[in-house]
């Protein structure tokens, strides 16, 4: 599910980028800042309980819409899936 | 996703998976593939900073090119892509088993961004040697301190996965990233899981701390707040072959550190201690060398130690998991290549240029030894990592090559200033396109990156 390019776009972000930044950090002694960030809000230390994220869950089938294609994958079928998951980015 | 990583922060927007920052763990098993579909369900337009386009690593594995999650196969809102994770030591060799994986954004030119918003979790494999039961009756099982939480449900939970991130946040207290810096970002809180300075209750015995530096660009030096020593069991994704006795353990961005530390020793007098940091960083460019002193140290993380004695099956063992051994005959006929990570004209470079995706700087040929050294010249730290394999230190002027710490399997190496570093590798069972880049991913993202493509013999 890869678009077929979006490297002209990121092209151009990337060398404008690259060009300003150049602008600003031009030397090869010292890193010139343009000010120290500022700090964050001062918080009390040690009052939240740490926490840990759940356990990945299994489904229980491979996905079917779509299914997966092995073709896609090298040695799939050498090494084929015994527990398939689904992740949402959000 | 909103999220206060504190009461006193506000609620910010984070990049997720599956609505958890860190992301959800994988407990995964040797000899058991999965396949997992990640589904891009961004908004379309990214508030601040971070990119609504995604492609996920799983940092140390031995992954097929097409699910090693390359920088330029990304993907927009509304798709997906399956990986395939074969779970197979590399070569079919059990001495290669991994332990401390993880997995991030790894999206070309937005990866620092995108895991700054909260897109990085672990992924831990066990297999029949680090079977994660300290109470298994297999006399093979090292029985080191078992039990990863499972969310709210810490009983009987031993084994802590910690990512160490630090952040920043503006004056009402939200996430707040500098695009613009493309030495590093350095934040002022440092959220452990996602929470800033938590506490974290433990009984009187041994524990496991597999401890993640999540970038992007702060280096850590770890030490508990009253010296006390430990068991260094693992060194990024790996156990070393042999327990080491430490005091503190420096660390780069996305490196790791597998402890075991035996709470059981304190005197009943002690009921808190602290994970401190005592690198000394004051700007993205790395650690000095001088630690800071001990009672000036920020610190981490706060244990609170539990009274009571309590049973504990877990052990230690003299030996963990022994090497791939590395030949006389495959050093003589390695292919040797030279990387100069190093600052051109104010920008991030490898071997004097821009990464660029459609250039190959490297054709390595499957299962043949190569020796790869190196190097950064200038003043500044940069932690390389390779996907695909791991490699072994043979020289560095950095680190005393016997360190049986540094010495072991690694997939990060930390370069500082002036330092060279010759490392022996070999790429196993998959073919394709990957890279290698600096892990101080703000480098990586302005372009100090190179592409090496793995081909069939």
């Amino acid at each position: 599910m890869v678009p077929g390019s979006s490297h002209s776009r990121r092209g151009f972000l990337q060398y404008s980028a690259l060009a300003s930044g150049a602008f600003f950090i031009n030397t090869k002694t010292s890193a010139f800042r343009l000010s120290d960030p500022p700090a964050s809000p001062a918080t009390a230390p040690f009052i939240q309980r740490l926490a840990f994220p759940q356990w990945m869950v299994p489904t229980t089938l491979s996905p079917t819409d779509p299914p997966v294609i092995p073709a896609a994958h090298q040695r799939f079928d050498e090494f084929l899936p015994q527990k398939y998951y689904e992740m949402s980015v959000r | 996703m909103a999220a206060r990583p504190h009461p006193q922060l506000g609620l910010s927007n984070w990049s997720s998976y599956n609505g958890s920052v860190p992301g959800p763990t994988f407990i995964a098993k040797y000899g058991e593939p999965v396949l997992v579909r990640f589904k891009n369900e961004l908004p379309a337009v990214i508030q601040g900073f971070g990119s609504s386009e995604i492609i996920t690593h799983l940092h140390n594995a031995s992954t097929a090119s097409e699910s090693d999650g390359f920088p330029t196969d990304f993907y927009g809102p509304g798709e997906f892509k399956d990986h395939h994770y074969a779970n197979h030591p590399a070569g079919g060799n059990e001495t290669e088993c991994k332990g401390t994986l993880w997995y991030h954004d790894h999206c070309m030119d937005f990866t620092s961004q995108n895991t700054y918003r909260g897109l990085a979790g672990f992924y831990l494999l066990f297999d029949e040697l680090d079977t994660g039961n300290e109470n298994d009756p297999n006399p093979d099982a090292l029985r080191l301190p078992s039990g990863v939480p499972n969310g709210a449900n810490t009983q009987d939970c031993h084994d802590i996965p910690l990512v160490i991130m630090d952040r920043r946040f503006n004056s009402n207290g939200i996430l707040t990233m500098d695009v613009l810096d493309m030495d590093g970002v350095l934040g002022d809180k440092d959220l452990v899981n996602g929470l800033v300075q938590p506490y974290f209750e433990v009984k009187r015995r041994k524990y496991r701390l597999r401890l993640l530096v999540g970038g992007p660009s702060r280096f850590y030096n770890f030490q508990f707040s009253n010296s006390m020593t430990y068991q260094v069991i693992g060194n990024d994704g790996n156990l070393l072959e042999a327990p080491v006795t430490a005091v503190n353990s420096p660390m780069a961005p996305a490196e790791r550190i597998d402890l075991v530390v035996d709470f059981s020793t304190l005197p009943a007098s002690t009921t808190t201690l602290y994970l401190v940091n005592r690198a000394d960083q004051p700007d993205p460019r790395g650690p000095r060398d001088k630690m800071l002193p001990l009672n000036q140290s920020p610190r981490v993380l706060q244990f609170r130690i539990l009274p009571g004695a309590v049973a504990d099956p877990s052990r230690v063992p003299s030996t963990l998991r022994p090497y791939p051994p590395i030949s006389e005959a495959e050093l003589a006929s390695a292919v040797r290549r030279t990387w100069r990570f190093n600052r051109s004209n104010g920008l991030w470079t490898v071997n004097g240029r821009l990464f660029d995706p459609s250039r190959v700087d490297a054709t390595v040929v499957q299962g043949r030894p190569e020796v790869w050294t190196m190097s950064t010249s200038g003043g500044w730290s940069h932690p390389v990592h390779f996907h695909l394999e791991e490699g072994r230190i043979l020289t560095s002027n950095d680190v005393d090559e016997d360190d049986p710490v540094r010495g072991g399997r690694k997939d990060v190496f930390p370069l500082h200033g002036g330092d060279e570093v010759e490392v022996f590798v070999k790429f196993h069972d998959w073919i394709g396109k990957y890279p290698m880049h600096c892990h101080n991913t703000v480098h990586e993202d302005h372009a100090m990156m190179v592409r090496f493509d793995v081909a069939a013999p």
